[in-house]
């Protein structure tokens, strides 16, 4: 469950709150400046997290415009990163939801030609040893890695996020998400191990599997 | 990002990984001293929280303790390690020149946008309302007008029911002025009615 502390006054500890209590009083250039600071962390979030950066951009305007609405309701009882990126966390969860329901329509055949993208399937067989493995190079090595975090679950990869990029510990990833520090705490073991398990062949060698 | 330059909201006064830089090889490692009720998963979960600085000092020298004694447990510890590491693989996006303008312009846009339609709506709803009030008041004074009219004739035979219940004898009357002067001379008065019986309507 989310624990806002009402106790903490937010709007002393917090200069992002005091610029959203700026937007409140429709001040356009605290808004901009929100924008500014935030833009870049949000991309990079929405961006790993629904694997497209034209999607991503549209996600963040669309992160942005919520906090414009709401700002006439905004209360400082939390800290401003944790209520931005639960609206961000809500926008990719929606735009994740209805990218699985157009994939389930629209299914690409599988391309056999060594230069082509990775599936998951072989990674998975990678991870099992069951294919041979040569050197990789960077780019391939952040393919594999993006793979990888597509086998978690939406939930997973949200706080597996928040986790590495934004530095959050768990009440704060709890706070952000909405659910208990215990769960976060699952969540990260069963991401981390998803993760561990599947990137194993890579992690001392730097290895790539070849197709069979 | 390594996990030592995290300083996430921790109690753990060890920092993450400090148990295991700190632990010795062991050739036939003594048994953990960890807790019997603490599951595989748990203990797992124990060590991915405390590579990331979120174990109190009770859980954090658990998981040393094991380390220091059970090498499959840091081999454990250092994969996590690596595969965490290797998200810094994952693409960093920056933000085009115009994109917090083009941002907020929209921003703007949508929102003038938003609020058009919001009042556009508020009008019509008051029209609606309008209409409404206007439909139960006009049959509010329908039901009311219809109503007076169906007890008009009620009322005049309560008005004229002193005439009604006294109509034989008026139809006797040819003169209503000279019954007028006999209601001025008192003479339809009510007598008493302790009056001797000679002195009542008969007047014998």
């Amino acid at each position: 469950m989310a624990v806002t502390d009402s106790s903490v006054d937010y709007e002393v500890l917090d200069p992002d709150v005091r610029l959203m209590l700026r937007v409140k009083e429709d001040d356009a250039a605290a808004f901009t400046e929100l924008v500014t600071r935030y833009q870049n962390r949000l991309l990079t979030l929405l961006a790993n997290l629904v694997s497209s950066r034209e999607v991503a951009e549209d996600l963040t305007q669309d992160v942005f415009l919520r906090v414009y609405r709401s700002r006439k309701t905004y209360q400082p009882d939390a800290k401003f990163v944790t209520w931005l990126y639960r609206i961000a966390s809500n926008v990719a969860s929606n735009s994740v939801r209805s990218q699985v329901r157009r994939r389930e329509i629209h299914l690409a055949p599988a391309s056999s030609d060594e230069t082509s993208p990775l599936s998951l399937e072989q990674l998975a067989k990678a991870a099992s040893g069951a294919l041979p493995t040569r050197r990789l190079d960077k780019s391939e090595l952040s393919e594999i890695v993006r793979l990888a975090m597509e086998s978690l679950n939406e939930q997973q990869r949200v706080a597996l996020m928040l986790s590495k990029f934004e530095e959050m510990g768990y009440q704060d990833i709890a706070d952000t998400m909405g659910v208990t520090v215990s769960a976060v705490k699952s969540l990260l073991w069963r991401a981390r191990e998803n993760l561990r398990t599947l990137l194993e062949p890579y992690i001392a060698e730097g290895a790539r599997p070849t197709k069979e | 990002m390594a996990e030592s330059d995290r300083s996430p909201n921790s109690s753990n006064p060890h920092g993450p990984g400090a148990g295991a830089s700190n632990a010795n090889a062991s050739n036939g490692a003594a048994a953990s001293t960890a807790s019997l009720s603490v599951t595989p998963a748990d203990s797992e979960a124990e060590l991915v929280a405390y590579l990331d600085g979120e174990l109190d000092h009770v859980a954090a020298q658990r998981v040393e303790r094991r380390l220091s004694d059970d090498p499959a447990f840091r081999r454990r510890l250092q994969q996590f390690q690596r595969a965490w590491d290797l998200l810094d693989q994952l693409p960093r996006v920056e933000a085009t020149a115009d994109f917090a303008t083009t941002t907020v312009e929209m921003v703007a846009v949508r929102a003038a946008a938003e609020s058009d339609a919001s009042q556009h709506r508020r009008r019509r709803l008051i029209g609606y309302v309008a209409q409404a009030v206007c439909a139960v008041a006009a049959i509010v004074l329908g039901f009311l007008f219809v109503s007076a009219r169906q007890q008009a004739p009620e009322r005049r035979l309560l008005r004229d029911l002193p005439v009604i219940e006294n109509v034989d004898n008026y139809l006797n009357v040819e003169d209503v002025e000279f019954v007028r002067q006999l209601a001025r001379d008192h003479l339809f008065d009510q007598e008493p009615p302790d009056a001797p019986a000679w002195n009542r309507s008969g007047r014998r």
